[in-house]
């Protein structure tokens, strides 16, 4: 048993390196197995695709984090994946220190980016933002920039209105 | 009436993506010609390259600090191939009311620092990109010289680290079609800032 928490903090560890409060995913397929394809249960999950250098990404911040006041659903999980290089990450901490303190936000540094945006959406050309929201094992996938909060509300309801759960 | 409006919905947001995700070309497409202006102040058309064996058509601009890691790549792939008769022409689509950095005057800027090898080209009236299909920058359309579309996405793997490109998908694809067989990927996929669209 020893042997076996052993073995998983060492996976855990290698995996993921915590920068500040943000995982750090350097593979797509470690991203998807702890935080993709983790079961949220009753709960909406919003993932976010952004990045620094990204501005309509930036200007779509505040929104994004007013939902968390406003859930277009409860209970509500929002979780912001930056996509900044691996080099930017003091860039990237500053950024988060500033803007998106108290947020989940995982960086996903994996550039081998044809090998995965398809998993995420195959229709998904690459631009950022991008959106994919989670409920139970539905999935909706947004590649736009969302211009206020009540447009992300009704996408997703009715979203949630068409698919049958 | 709950079901019936269901319905319009569903029927709703699978019209709206499918306008949004099928437009623009497929491989096998034939892809239109333009008449743009190019930071020369000359205009360019695809049919003024009377001997074209392909056409290397990238949507780029200046602001996107994924088209500025690829901007020497670019000038390179551009100065090997029209050797060969493979034309590339980059074009921004972007407005420059929303980026200030893509306008043209600042296009004549840049590509006159970096010693552009090939017509930087301004989509001014933002239709040509929306043809293409082109969603992001750099976003690569390459042809053949009747205009088929034959490969679509990435220049190569690694936009970050040129020294650690594994796979040079664009090159990969032009050397395809010299050898006349299909090129393997054909689409691939990889991350750029969203065209900016006149509100």
């Amino acid at each position: 048993m020893r042997q076996l928490l052993f073995l998983i903090s060492l996976k855990i560890i290698t995996s993921t390196i915590a920068v500040g409060q943000q995982k750090v995913y350097s593979s797509f397929n470690e991203f998807e197995k702890e935080v993709l394809n983790v079961d949220y249960g009753d709960t909406l999950v919003l993932f976010n695709f952004w990045a620094t250098w990204c501005t309509p990404c930036v200007e779509e911040l505040p929104l994004l984090k007013q939902t968390i006041q406003s859930p277009p659903l409860s209970p509500y999980k929002l979780i912001f994946v930056s996509l900044d290089n691996q080099k930017d990450k003091m860039r990237l901490r500053k950024f988060i220190l500033k803007n998106l303190k108290g947020y989940n936000v995982i960086s996903l540094t994996d550039n081998k980016y044809n090998n995965w945006l398809g998993r995420i959406n195959h229709e998904w050309s690459g631009s950022i933002p991008a959106s994919l929201i989670l409920y139970k094992d539905q999935k909706l996938f947004i590649e736009k920039k969302f211009h206020d909060i009540s447009e992300i509300s009704t996408d997703i309801r009715i979203w949630l209105s068409s698919i049958k759960i | 009436m709950q079901r019936i409006l269901q319905i319009i919905f569903v029927g709703f947001i699978s019209i709206h993506t499918s306008l949004a995700q099928n437009a623009g070309y497929k491989i096998g497409d034939k892809a239109t010609d333009f008449i743009l202006p190019g930071t020369d102040d000359k205009t360019y058309s695809l049919e003024n390259y009377k001997d074209a064996n392909g056409f290397i058509v990238i949507f780029t601009c200046n602001s996107c600090p994924f088209a500025v890691m690829y901007e020497n790549r670019i000038n390179e792939i551009a100065k090997k191939y029209k050797k060969e008769g493979y034309f590339l022409l980059a074009i921004n689509p972007n407005d420059p009311q929303i980026k200030p950095e893509d306008s043209f005057e600042n296009m004549k800027k840049r590509a006159k620092e970096k010693h552009f090898d090939f017509p930087y080209i301004f989509d001014n009236e933002q239709k040509i990109f929306s043809i293409y299909g082109a969603t992001k920058t750099p976003h690569v359309f390459l042809l053949d010289k009747d205009l088929i579309v034959r490969y679509i996405g990435a220049i190569d793997d690694n936009p970050q680290d040129e020294t650690a490109v594994q796979e040079k998908f664009l090159e990969n694809a032009i050397i395809s079609l010299k050898r006349g067989i299909k090129p393997n990927p054909e689409v691939t996929k990889a991350i750029g800032c969203s065209i900016k669209i006149k509100k």
